[in-house]
């Protein structure tokens, strides 16, 4: 015969098992009772304090349950998923068309801000962000060097006393180094929308 | 979420430890949960029948009733032909691993050292 004491602690433990299988939860309740069945009252208090609250003993159940798992530092990416993205797409698509057309906009430092951009984004190679970088910039220094030897050659009048038309003037020179930069940037700014990293 | 150590290491054994308790003899559950609470490796009984469910379900170890007329009925487990080689690779594999982690962990053996002295 089991104590009332006995009885309450049971239903209490059935309670507190409730969100468990029926396996567990039947196993748990019987190998409990068989312990306090046939014990006087006195006895009964020792061995329900030796078993624990009802809570404690239905915790210890939920947690033996509990898969083993310990945080990793880094997540690891779901096989066939998309690797996550270092920065969203707009990023590598607003740098690629600054420096395209940016220097148009707002000379020189829309391409400036451009290829900042470029520089920060992680869409390209740093091998690809150097190429971009320098090319107009010594596209128009190599014109600007032309102009100056052709200055120092001659000042492109012929022996005739005629302006030669072979030879272009100083000040021709200058805007051709200037403004020929112009498609070099956006060829390479083209470049960098065709090559550049999509995840 | 960080498990501690002692968890993740009780929780790689206990059941190795429950098949070798069950080698020695038959034990009812408040017997099993005593031992293995003395030693550190259960919470409560509530922690041994989910395991036992466990190596139940994977047939290692089986249940018999005994009645008794000066005490309560009570259920048994022992283990299974399986549960004998389950405990049986485990040993083997223990005795290779424990002195593995010892080396590697840096563990001393202090006994040993002791005995030095």
């Amino acid at each position: 015969m089991t104590d009332s004491a006995a009885m309450t602690y049971l239903l209490a433990l059935s309670d507190a098992l409730a969100g468990e299988s029926s396996q567990v939860r039947g196993d748990i309740i019987a190998g409990v009772r068989e312990e306090l069945e046939g014990l006087d009252a006195e006895q009964t208090a020792a061995k329900i304090a030796e078993l624990g609250t009802p809570a404690f003993i239905a915790a210890s159940a939920r947690d033996e349950q509990q898969p083993l798992r310990v945080e990793p530092i880094v997540e690891a990416p779901v096989v066939g998923a998309p690797l996550p993205t270092a920065e969203p797409r707009w990023v590598s698509l607003l740098g690629a068309v600054l420096v395209m057309v940016g220097g148009l906009v707002v000379p020189f430092v829309g391409w400036i801000v451009g290829i900042v951009i470029i520089w920060i984004s992680t869409a390209w190679t740093r091998r690809q962000k150097i190429l971009v970088t320098i090319l107009p910039p010594a596209f128009a220094v190599l014109l600007l060097g032309i102009a100056s030897f052709v200055a120092m050659w001659g000042d492109g009048v012929g022996e005739n006393g005629w302006n030669t038309p072979l030879v272009p003037a100083l000040f021709d020179s200058i805007w051709t180094g200037v403004f020929a930069p112009i498609p070099v940037a956006f060829g390479t700014g083209l470049w960098l929308l065709v090559t550049a990293k999509k995840d | 979420m960080t498990v501690d150590v002692a968890t993740q290491l009780r929780k790689g054994v206990v059941e190795s430890c429950i098949l070798g308790l069950l080698e020695r003899e038959p034990m009812y559950g408040w017997q099993l949960s005593e031992t293995l609470v003395a030693h550190g490796m259960i919470a409560s009984i509530g922690s041994l029948y989910p395991i036992l469910a466990r190596l139940k379900s994977q047939e290692l170890v089986t249940s018999f009733d005994v009645s008794s007329a000066a005490g309560p009925s009570r259920k048994y487990y022992r283990l299974t032909t399986a549960g004998e080689q389950q405990l049986t690779g485990f040993r083997q594999q223990w005795a290779a691993f424990a002195p593995t982690v010892d080396l590697l962990a840096g563990i001393t053996n202090t006994s040993k050292d002791e005995s030095h002295d």
